[in-house]
């Protein structure tokens, strides 16, 4: 089971209902995307990355509504809500701050004459739980604002470099950076702005290997926010001076028939537990309620089996008292092979 | 038991002629039996690989959805074959903490740790500077479902009566005969363990354990 449409088939022949008479296919399809993403939040087993770019903010929306007025080949950029410092006084009451933004096109960076830098960023919905955040390659401070109170009480308008950052009193899916961004990240000249990479010196020095088609991978950097491992790579992003967000987030949805999972093909077996168990506990013909609890438990047990397997490795690794301590590292030397110097049987 | 063996321990059980089978085919046996074998083999993990990784410039982590298969389980152990040496597990909060804190930008040597994000992603520190050298990558995974009659599942042969079990619930339940499907489950189960539990102790009867082991 590989798409949305093979579990469908499978789901229905063990209902022992391929003719569609009691569950039908768009509702299995329902349960389905429920089962894969209360798996994915489950388990947080889907780990990604994304970039909140330390950029002159460039706004061209006020609210989600306007995106479906966006027509193709728009260049969508961010939300934004005023557009001078002195503004945010004027917020209404409940409405986001997200910083002062003074233009709407990319292309006007290079005429503004001072720019401002966003420190509150929205997470995307499908983010299952934050993990790590790394400026400029470093690791910021996950902190609580009666941390920052104390410490940096003017921390809202304080630029500087990015130490840290907040999740609990800007909104339920914000992201306040601390301090807030002094200057811009640096970020790679590309020629042109719409479609794929066709020139991948633009984006690094390294040996280009094949000679036709498109660029398939570049490298340092890792592929962020791509659901089945390929495609292209639309957007490159660099890590100096420039904040990412290491997170878990829900397994992509399922369009169609065709859709193919994003978890691994055992894994939808659990996901077929989990329709199985919604199919017979729903009011009317075919319910069994002690079935329903059967498959509820064997999706329980699938999920007790993933996180057992995220933290497999952690049993082959030695533990240090006080590791919570940060110290100065340095980076390790470059080691000889083991035999080197001695007589191998 | 090859699977041959273990469908007509099936039908036999299930009360059906064995040359000419009506209610249930030979395929939805089979489905049946191959079904049990993945589950087996995923809550036992007695399936044991390995694998080559090749490592790539400036790369950290590593697919093992495509670099792998799809049916990778979960790590076991990692070899570097240049240096050969084992990588040793690590945490993330060890690499931010106790090494030098812009470790995802080192390529000064070969990989020395290792460690997983989320379910697939691998991850190696430090990366490698260039398209150069491999490393032996051990892991649990699902083995090859049973495609032809001569197929034999690979744990012990006691095993394999849990897959007639799994097979007869799952065509039961199928049929709508809970209550004997659920029987046949249970005894299932106590072939999983079974098998669990053989996987987990199999030096136990030998293994002396002393400090500084």
């Amino acid at each position: 089971m590989k798409t949305q449409g093979e579990l469908i088939d499978n789901v229905l022949k063990r209902l022992s209902d391929t003719a569609e008479q009691v569950w039908t296919r768009p509702e299995i399809a329902r349960y389905g995307n429920e089962g894969l993403r209360r798996l994915s939040s489950d388990t947080l087993c889907v780990w990604d990355t994304l970039f909140l770019e330390d950029s002159a903010t460039t706004g061209n929306y006020t609210c989600d509504a306007e995106l479906q007025y966006m027509d193709g080949g728009d260049v969508i950029c961010a939300q934004f809500s005023y557009t001078a410092p002195s503004d945010a006084d004027y917020l209404d009451p409940g409405q986001l701050d997200l910083g002062p933004t003074n233009h709407t096109h990319l292309w006007e960076t290079a005429y503004l004459t001072e720019t401002y830098f966003r420190a509150v960023y929205q997470l995307p919905e499908d983010l299952a739980e934050l993990e790590r955040a790394t400026w400029d390659y470093k690791r910021i401070e996950a902190l609580r604002s009666s941390e920052l109170e104390s410490a940096d009480s003017r921390y809202q308008i304080n630029n500087g470099e990015v130490l840290g950052y907040l999740r609990d009193k800007d909104g339920w899916r914000s992201f306040r950076k601390w301090r807030v961004p002094a200057a811009a990240a640096d970020s790679f000249t590309i020629t042109g702005y719409l479609g794929l990479i066709r020139t991948p010196t633009d984006v690094s020095a390294e040996t280009v290997l094949g000679s036709w088609g498109v660029c398939r991978r570049l490298p340092t950097m890792h592929p962020t926010r791509s659901a089945q491992g390929f495609g292209f790579p639309r957007r490159p992003f660099k890590d100096i001076r420039n904040t990412k967000v290491e997170h878990s987030r829900h397994a992509t949805e399922l369009e169609n028939d065709d859709s193919v999972f994003e978890i691994p093909e055992r894994y939808v077996k659990y996901v077929r537990n989990f329709v199985l168990f919604r199919c017979y506990e729903r009011n009317g013909l075919g319910q069994d309620l002690q079935l329903s609890s059967f498959f509820k438990q064997r999706y329980d047990e699938g999920v007790l089996r993933i996180k057992a397997r995220m933290k497999a490795l952690n049993a082959y690794r030695r533990n240090i008292v006080g590791e919570t301590q940060q110290s100065d590292g340095r980076p390790p030397r470059a080691r000889l092979p083991w035999q080197y110097g001695r007589v191998v049987d | 038991m090859n699977r041959r063996e273990i469908r007509e321990e099936v039908f036999t059980r299930l009360n059906v002629e064995l040359s000419s089978p009506v209610y249930w085919t030979a395929d939805d046996v089979n489905e049946s039996i191959n079904d049990g074998y993945e589950e087996i083999s995923d809550a036992s993990e007695w399936y044991e690989r390995n694998a080559v990784i090749p490592l790539l410039s400036n790369r950290t982590y590593y697919d093992l959805r495509s670099t792998l298969n799809d049916g990778f389980l979960s790590p076991r152990r990692c070899f570097n074959n240049q240096t050969n040496r084992w990588l040793s597990a690590v945490h993330l909060r060890e690499l931010d903490m106790h090494t030098y804190r812009r470790w995802e930008i080192l390529t000064v040597t070969e990989p020395e740790k290792r460690f997983m994000r989320g379910l697939w992603w691998f991850g190696v520190f430090p990366k490698k500077g260039a398209d150069a050298g491999t490393l032996k990558f051990y892991y649990s995974a699902i083995p090859p479902a049973l495609l032809q009659d001569t197929d034999s599942p690979g744990f012990q042969n006691e095993s394999h009566y849990g897959l007639v079990e799994y097979a007869l619930f799952d065509l039961l339940i199928q049929d709508g005969e809970v209550a004997k499907a659920m029987t046949h489950f249970k005894q299932y189960q106590e072939y999983e363990a079974a098998l669990a539990l053989d996987i987990n102790r199999r030096i136990q009867g030998d293994k002396v354990n002393r400090l500084k082991g």
